[in-house]
């Protein structure tokens, strides 16, 4: 075997190793992860935490992900179960997304804003029960000229 | 060199791994530039949401705004040099370093991404390698190089990262879940809240893989095939022509995932994750080729349009 050869064979060794580590350590990281988004059994539950524009009607439509403070779905996603772990961050993040829907001015109608954990079923969600079996409600601020449509 | 000839890390052509050079580099470069919005509007995030991964977990708190900025802008820069292979020896390591963190720091905000990893990792090994020995600003005037094991060898070490991360998502699932992740609804649970997730996030979600929750018996053929493909990737470094097999069956993983939870791989969607297994030097040299004659074509035709 000729010196190349040795260098990135000895490479490959210590790649691998090091590419192998995090199931040592069990722990996710990047760029060397155990890649475990869908590795853990799961079943029907499914818990969702995000942040609810809620209207003069009573509904409730989800925040644009922007208005988080990113262009992202699942930062947006994380942002808000973030939030939920802690009353007081919810709370922050519920007046700075009221302050900013009510400085945008494009949302009309909204009249409140809610940090909010709700569990489902997801089956029988996409079977058509699309209530969520447990609501909680993290923080909850009004939008300043929310009550104009 | 076939992936057979991987583990023994023969001799390939300077120009295939300059082949992988400007591919995978051009691929990680346009990722930068189209990322660069999010990558430098975590710096707005607030510092309570900083969770540090990989090098970034060096820091104790966030990175000024204007360096988060400097650093994007910079990756961008140097990932130029890179597909170009100009000044190397310095610019593809520090893109590749810059890579990194940026990319890590994306992921430093409590999401982490896994969709990024095997083009960091690519751009990390092409980087310690000699791929700018041929189709290279440095190598212009430069003889041809030949085959040697100087250029199989990192190919080689793509190849091995490329399956060693499908491996360790199987080897997850073994451990983590067992055999149950096979035999069980898991499967089906996953892509019923995936797309449950999206849809009350007020995000587009797969139709399809909503569709078919509702059809249990589709899921453990599906669970198993995706464990197959996950756990046997590392053999397919023994024989070429399953190495192709796998290929075809990795790719077409991934258009499952996407069709079935809208989630994009887009770096093996898009076949980049498995050119190492392949000679692309040559339709890559036909496409250079076109693309030159069409620039010399251009320039000769300037001068006559303005007569």
């Amino acid at each position: 075997m000729n010196a190349d050869r040795r260098r990135w064979a000895i490479a490959s060794v210590l790649t691998v190793a090091v590419l192998c580590s995090p199931l040592v350590r069990g722990q996710d990281s990047f760029p060397l992860s155990t890649y475990p988004m869908f590795s853990r059994a799961r079943d029907v539950r499914a818990r969702v935490a995000h942040v609810i524009a809620r209207h003069a009607d009573g509904s409730g439509t989800p925040v644009p992900p922007r208005v988080l403070g990113t262009a992202e779905i699942m930062q947006a996603s994380q942002i808000a179960r973030n939030a939920a772990k802690d009353r007081g961050r919810a709370e922050d993040l519920c007046r700075r997304v009221a302050e900013r829907i009510a400085r945008d001015g494009d949302h009309h109608g909204v009249v409140a804003i809610e940090v909010r954990t709700d569990d489902f079923d997801a089956i029988a969600y996409w079977e058509g029960d699309r209530a969520p079996r447990r609501t909680r409600i993290h923080a909850r601020c009004g939008v300043a000229g929310g009550d104009s449509t | 060199m076939s992936p057979g000839a991987a583990l023994r890390f023969s001799a390939a052509p300077a120009e295939r791994l300059a082949a992988l050079r400007i591919l995978l580099g051009l691929a990680a470069w346009i990722y930068v530039v189209a990322r660069a919005a999010d990558m430098i509007g975590v710096a707005r995030l607030p510092a309570w949401q900083f969770a540090p991964v990989g090098p970034v977990a060096l820091l104790a708190a966030p990175l000024p705004p204007w360096l988060v900025v400097a650093l994007v802008v910079m990756a961008a820069l140097f990932g130029a040099s890179f597909v170009l292979g100009w000044r190397w020896r310095i610019c593809g390591p520090v893109f590749a370093a810059l890579l990194l963190w940026v990319t890590s720091y994306r992921n430093s905000w409590g999401m982490v991404f896994h969709t990024e990893n095997l083009m960091v990792l690519h751009v990390a090994v092409l980087a310690c390698s000699r791929a700018a020995d041929a189709w290279s600003l440095d190598a212009r005037g430069a003889p041809a190089c030949g085959e040697h094991a100087r250029y199989g060898g990192p190919i080689a070490l793509l190849m091995i990262v490329t399956v060693l991360t499908y491996f360790l998502a199987g080897y997850s699932k073994l451990a983590d879940a067992g055999l149950a992740w096979v035999t069980s609804d898991t499967l089906r649970n996953y892509v019923a809240f995936d797309n449950l997730r999206k849809a009350e996030l007020g995000d587009i979600h797969a139709v399809l893989g909503a569709a078919l929750v509702r059809h249990p018996a589709l899921f453990p053929p599906l669970a198993a095939f995706s464990l197959l493909v996950e756990l046997a990737a590392p053999l397919v470094l023994l024989s070429g022509r399953a190495s192709r097999l796998w290929c075809l069956m990795a790719w077409s993983f991934h258009v499952g995932v996407f069709a079935t939870m809208w989630i994009v791989f887009h770096y093996p969607m898009l076949g980049l994750a498995y050119a190492p297994f392949f000679a692309i030097e040559a339709p890559m040299a036909r496409v250079g080729a076109r693309i030159m004659a069409r620039h010399g074509r251009a320039r000769g035709a300037t001068p006559a349009a303005t007569e």
